[in-house]
């Protein structure tokens, strides 16, 4: 019986300490590509997409709102090692 | 902490929709605050953010010091630095964040090795589609 303990510690905690990610794909698709967006806080509903975000920003009311942009699917994203040059 | 990996909409080589560690957070600027998400980037050297951001949150970029990146296509990005503050959704402390203000259309926030991998302990665990942040104990025992 000693032996079901941990899993059923660890079962608790998993379902207690991992965040949901939000689901993207029923917010937004393809057509979005390039456009500055706006989801609630609650990740349910896409309040508004647009070309600038300054406009976007303005044009949704809500305080808590998540804004982003979203990066052209067709291009994989290669995280770089950079190399600085100064100016 | 524990979050999953979003599903982003971009397919890998075999048509699966690739996931990348994102993570919702607030920047914390002096007209107004924004809520966005950021990519943990161990790759990067530093934090990039997009240029379009400093206009809302009130900062100056032409008052900034300056510096061109160049990534793997060897194209140059000009940069303008700042320190911003930052705060990690379920994180309580605000993070002084150095970032590159980057003026491209292919960048939105990446969180990057400098200062971001110092104040937390980022541990990626892909095979459970999971990633982990820790605040470091070393690092905000000095903040205090």
């Amino acid at each position: 019986m000693l032996l079901f303990v941990p899993s059923l510690i660890h079962c608790t905690y998993m379902e207690r300490d991992v965040v949901e990610a939000p689901d993207l794909h029923r917010l937004i698709d393809t057509s979005h590509e390039g456009k500055w967006v706006a989801i609630s806080s609650d990740h349910q509903r896409l309040i508004a997409a647009n070309d600038d975000l300054i406009s976007l920003e303005r044009e949704v009311r809500e305080k808590a709102a998540i804004f982003f942009r979203v990066l052209p699917s067709d291009l994989g994203y290669a995280p770089r090692t950079i190399a600085q040059r100064s100016v | 902490m524990k979050f999953e990996y979003t599903k982003s909409l971009t397919r890998d080589s075999k048509g699966h929709f690739v996931s990348r560690p994102l993570l919702e957070l607030e920047l914390l600027g002096k007209e107004r605050i924004l809520t966005v998400f950021g990519l943990v980037d161990s790759g990067a050297d530093m934090s990039l953010v997009n240029a379009r951001y400093a206009e809302l949150l009130g900062i100056v970029l032409d008052e900034l010091p300056t510096k061109d990146f160049v990534g793997i296509s060897d194209s140059r990005v000009h940069t303008y630095f700042a320190e911003v503050p930052i705060r990690i959704k379920y994180f309580d402390k605000i993070l002084y964040l150095p970032v590159a203000f980057a003026d491209s259309p292919n960048v939105d926030i990446l969180l990057g090795q400098e200062e971001f991998f110092d104040a937390y302990r980022i541990r990626f665990e892909k095979d459970h589609s999971v990633f982990e942040l820790q605040a470091s104990r070393s690092y905000w025992s000095h903040e205090l």
